[in-house]
């Protein structure tokens, strides 16, 4: 596993990535459900109780408790001493796990490739949470964690995320579930894990990778990214498909498999969709040929609301 | 199962047209990459087997429908064989030409082929159809239903076999059955096997019809035939002797003494009466001259006849004609006059009229031939019309010619159209003189061809005669160049017309301006020929093309070419009826229509207003322009028979097996049944199935 940290420098953008893409995301802000454990004061609930600003609750006085959380007007009815007890507001660790598989690279019904679009949506969401000075750690996944940034919330490491992912890619095929296992080892403290890929792996595998992270208190949130042609092969035509992570060819006429096929892709998302939710995963499925910051748009607002 | 278009099958080579397109359909593909290749797999793999048993089904059925277009298209058909009574069908061909009048053991012959194919027919069964028809040189089918023909009073045909086998060849492959069978009854006349009117070609009758030959002839033992009769020519000038040759042949085993022959001339009321004897040895001829001294003008109607008692009557009577003449009156109106110094305008016309001749026939009885002696046809006059105003209604010419169109005056041209109307012939010369008044007055009177529009100079160089009409005996003589080019003739002038319908052009100048015309008019005709008759538009009067061509325009007029006004014909030939008779005598015959379509009418019938008919008994027959002479035909006289084996060699025809077993059993018919109504069903259904798996199925 290779580990690369940041340099900070300042990155030409890459091509993928449209100057005026996040500029439609500067309003939004992205806030984690669950509790999250940072070291900084910030928008995300911590796990850690202290004198803050949110009140949580009352306990008895103890030696060496503050006099000043003493809560006199309690103590002045009950007799008893009080300390008032807050919740404290940290920042957030979001780990961007993204696919870089050869599967991926499928390029057929959108304007960019699979992995091309996680690396606008990661980028969108690690620009979001460098504006909201939350850590972000970024993750390349192929058949394991080929490439990490541990979480940072410094200046310049959303230059170091682009630069992670425009380097050429190394051609491996996917091992989702050693992934997501390996990312669950990394990432030490509760944040958000995203996870970005097409999922093209055994579903339970990827069930198992996806627990991994839950154990270790994560919020995970996938983003299921499928090319349009994958979700629903082409009207016509005889077509040999060749396998991205193969050797395998098929020579067939696509009106004959067209619905064996969208049944057999529904079937699969619908499994996906019972892991998810049976951990309670929010799983978002999209296809390249929709934009991706709006995609990225719709999700956080139906989030917040 | 046969085929009605086996050519079709040939089709069968488009079967090789889906295999072409399910295999470019294999080849032409794209190549994508696809991620989420695993599902694929497994959908393919789930339903490998299942499409690859629809392609190749969808194969068979595009397969199957091509084969099927192709068959369909070859029609084909199956023989659909049932026990049935009524199909079987007898064709009885009773022979009824001249001889057949001869006496038989129990009555005439043509009796006793009756009686014996009544007898052959009512061993046929009662659901026999049967046909019954006559034949001589033509087949008369009777109406269906006759169950025994009545015979004919008299005959007069000659035997045609190959005619009558025809016939019953055409009707049994127009009407095919399963038990079909000819029963020709004849007396097997030899001179029968050859036939004058159809081609040579193959009989090819089916083999696996019989033909059943009942003989009911007899040899003729005693026969004395006339065999021809004539008067060496047709026309006689006036004042020479007619001379009647009558060639009589004994065909008999034994010889004739002493046979009195009697010869008639009849014209009109006028009668001319010879009587000869003759002694003619057995199976030779001998030829009586009957000398009828001079004869007056007109047409004569001969008759001569043997007295004599033997087998075949009908050949004891043979009948000629000859039409005497004294030269045909030709009137030539001149425009000049006289007294005009040099040549006039008709000096070439009138010498070419006069020095026209034809050969006078030697006398008959003179053996060694002599120097022919000539006659002039035409008797020229000459009227100029500077000097005289020639009147035609009292004494009207046989032709009236005009060297000069433009030289009449508008009372002349009245005349000249009443001796037309009234069955004139006028023989026109357009010449160079027309002025419009003039033109005016010949078309407003119907004498010119057309309308006349203008004179027509040549530049460089001269109009000649470019062609001639495929029609009209006028200028028979010209169509071999080698006997006279009329293209050597050459012309200065001409006048330019536009012609009515009823005008036929026989010749054209250069593009094509009519040089020759003939049109009716009233009960006469004019002949009009577009440039001059002297030598000032052309040479031609000094052609030797100039004389024949001026004797031909007259005599065409006057009804002398072709084949002349007496026609010879035989008993059977065809016939074109213009009109009807002018009048019938006691000689005369009635005509009878047309009553097979075995033999077509002659050409001239495309074109000609009549109807198409036979001269079915002899006699004389009186046209609008000719009179027809019909004889029987000489070869019906000669009484020599054949034997039914080498009749049945001679047509390669199949004799019957056994007599009567076959007509009493119930005969199995086979009866072509077409497929096709059962294959556009197939190929619907197959269209449909194609349709459902092709939407189904990857090719």
């Amino acid at each position: 596993m290779m580990t690369t940290r940041g340099r900070g420098d300042a990155a030409r953008p890459p091509d993928w990535l449209k100057p005026d893409e996040l500029e439609k995301l500067s309003s939004l802000e992205l806030r984690a459900r669950a509790v999250v454990e940072g070291f900084l004061h910030g928008l995300h609930r911590s796990p850690f109780v202290g004198y803050s600003v949110e009140f949580s609750s009352h306990r008895r006085y103890g030696p060496g408790d503050d006099l000043r959380h003493v809560n006199w007007k309690l103590f002045a009815r009950n007799r008893k001493l009080y300390v008032k007890e807050f919740d404290a507001e940290t920042n957030l660790n979001l780990y961007l796990l993204v696919d870089s598989s050869r599967s991926m690279q499928c390029k057929l019904g959108g304007a960019l490739t699979k992995f091309e679009y996680a690396a606008v949506l990661a980028a969108a969401l690690a620009s979001l949470a460098m504006k909201q000075r939350d850590a972000v750690a970024l993750g390349l996944m192929t058949d394991g964690i080929s490439a990490y940034l541990d979480p940072s919330s410094k200046p310049g490491r959303w230059e170091d995320c682009l630069r992670l992912l425009s380097q050429p890619m190394e051609s491996k095929i996917t091992a989702l579930s050693k992934a997501m296992e390996q990312a669950a080892v990394l990432a030490k403290h509760r944040g958000i894990v995203i996870v970005l890929s097409d999922l093209v792996d055994k579903t339970d595998g990827i069930a198992r990778g996806l627990q991994q992270l839950k154990h270790r208190g994560h919020e995970v949130v996938v983003f299921h990214i499928l090319d349009p042609w994958e979700r629903s092969l082409p009207r016509e035509g005889r077509i040999r498909f060749a396998d991205l992570e193969g050797p395998a060819e098929i020579t067939t006429d696509v009106e004959s498999i067209r619905t064996a096929y969208g049944k057999r892709i529904d079937t699969w998302c619908s499994d996906l969709n019972d892991i998810c939710l049976h951990q309670s995963i929010d799983r978002l499925e999209m296809t390249t040929d929709r934009p991706p910051t709006q995609v990225l748009v719709d999700y956080l607002v139906r989030r917040t609301s | 199962m046969g085929l009605i278009q086996t050519g079709f099958l040939l089709a069968m080579a488009t079967l090789a047209v889906p295999v072409v397109v399910h295999l470019l359909c294999r080849w032409q593909v794209r190549r994508l990459e696809l991620g989420t290749m695993q599902f694929l797999q497994e959908v393919i793999h789930d339903s490998a087997h299942r499409r690859r048993i629809r392609r190749w089904l969808l194969l068979a059925t595009r397969m199957l429908l091509v084969g099927m277009l192709a068959l369909l298209f070859a029609r084909p058909y199956i023989f659909d064989t049932a026990q049935r009574d009524g199909d079987r069908v007898r064709l009885v061909l009773i022979d009824r030409s001249a001889s057949m009048m001869m006496q038989g053991q129990s009555g005439r012959l043509i009796d006793e082929a009756i009686a014996a194919g009544a007898e052959a027919t009512d061993r046929a069964g009662a659901n026999t159809q049967v046909r019954w028809a006559w034949f001589d040189r033509h087949v008369e089918a009777l109406p269906l239903g006759v169950s025994r023909p009545k015979p004919p009073r008299t005959t007069s045909g000659d035997t045609d076999y190959f005619a009558a086998l025809s016939w019953a060849r055409d009707r049994l492959a127009a009407e095919p059955v399963a038990d079909a069978e000819v029963i020709l009854v004849t007396d097997l006349q030899q001179t029968g096997l050859s036939s004058e009117q159809v081609d040579k070609r193959d009989l090819a009758f089916p083999a696996d019809v019989p033909v059943r030959v009942v003989d009911v002839g007899r040899t003729a033992a005693n026969n004395l035939a006339l065999i021809n009769v004539t008067t060496g020519a047709s026309q006689l000038p006036l004042g020479k002797k007619v001379v009647v040759v009558a060639t009589l042949f004994n065909f008999g085993a034994l010889p004739a003494e002493e046979v009195p022959i009697t010869a008639a001339a009849i014209s009109g009321d006028r009668a001319v009466r010879l009587k000869k004897t003759a002694s003619v040895t057995n199976e030779q001829a001998d030829e009586i001259a009957f000398d009828f001294g001079t004869l007056s003008a007109g047409t004569w109607q001969i008759t001569v006849d043997i007295d004599y008692n033997d087998d075949l009557a009908s050949d004891n009577r043979r009948l000629t004609a000859v039409n005497v003449t004294k030269p045909y009156e030709v009137l030539v109106l001149d425009p000049g006059s006289r007294d005009t110094r040099g040549m006039s305008t008709s000096y070439f016309l009138v010498a070419a009229l006069d020095q026209g001749a034809v050969l006078e026939p030697t006398d008959a009885n003179d053996k060694q031939p002599t120097e022919p002696n000539r006659f002039n046809r035409f008797k020229t006059e000459v009227k100029f019309l500077e000097d005289e105003t020639p009147v035609l209604v009292s004494n009207p010419p046989a032709l009236l010619v005009v060297c000069d169109a433009g030289s009449l005056s508008i009372g002349m041209l009245d005349q000249v159209r009443q001796y037309v109307s009234q069955g004139g012939r006028l023989l026109v010369f357009a010449g160079q003189q027309i002025n419009e008044t003039v033109a005016e007055q010949w078309s407003d009177l119907q004498l010119a061809p057309g309308k006349l529009t203008q004179l027509e100079r040549a530049a460089a160089m001269p109009f000649r005669i470019v062609s001639i009409a495929s029609r009209g005996a006028m200028l028979d003589p010209f169509r071999d160049p080698q006997h006279g080019d009329l293209g050597r003739l050459a012309f200065n002038s001409l006048f330019k017309i536009d012609v009515r319908e009823s005008t036929h052009i026989l010749a054209w100048f250069d593009e094509q301006r009519p040089a020759l015309t003939v049109h009716p008019l009233g009960s006469g005709r004019v002949a009009w020929f577009l440039s001059s008759a002297d030598n000032s538009a052309s040479n031609w009067t000094t052609s030797p093309l100039y004389l024949p061509l001026i004797q031909q325009m007259a005599a065409d007029l006057l009804g002398l070419t072709g084949e002349g006004p007496i026609r010879f014909r035989t008993v059977g030939d065809a016939e074109i009826k213009f009109a009807q008779p002018t009048a019938v005598g006691p000689n005369q015959i009635a005509i009878s229509p047309i009553r097979n379509t075995l033999i077509q009418p002659p050409q001239d019938a495309v074109t000609a207003a009549g109807e198409a008919f036979y001269l079915d008994q002899p006699g004389f027959l009186e046209l609008p322009d000719a009179l027809l002479v019909v004889n029987t035909s000489a070869k019906e006289s000669d009484p020599q028979r054949v034997d039914i084996e080498q009749f049945n060699e001679h047509f390669s025809l199949t004799a019957p097996t056994a007599d009567g077993q076959a007509d009493e059993m119930s005969v199995a018919t086979r009866h072509r049944h077409e497929l096709w109504p059962w294959l556009a069903a197939m190929l619907v259904v197959l269209l449909v199935v194609e349709f459902s798996l092709a939407n189904r199925t990857p090719a």
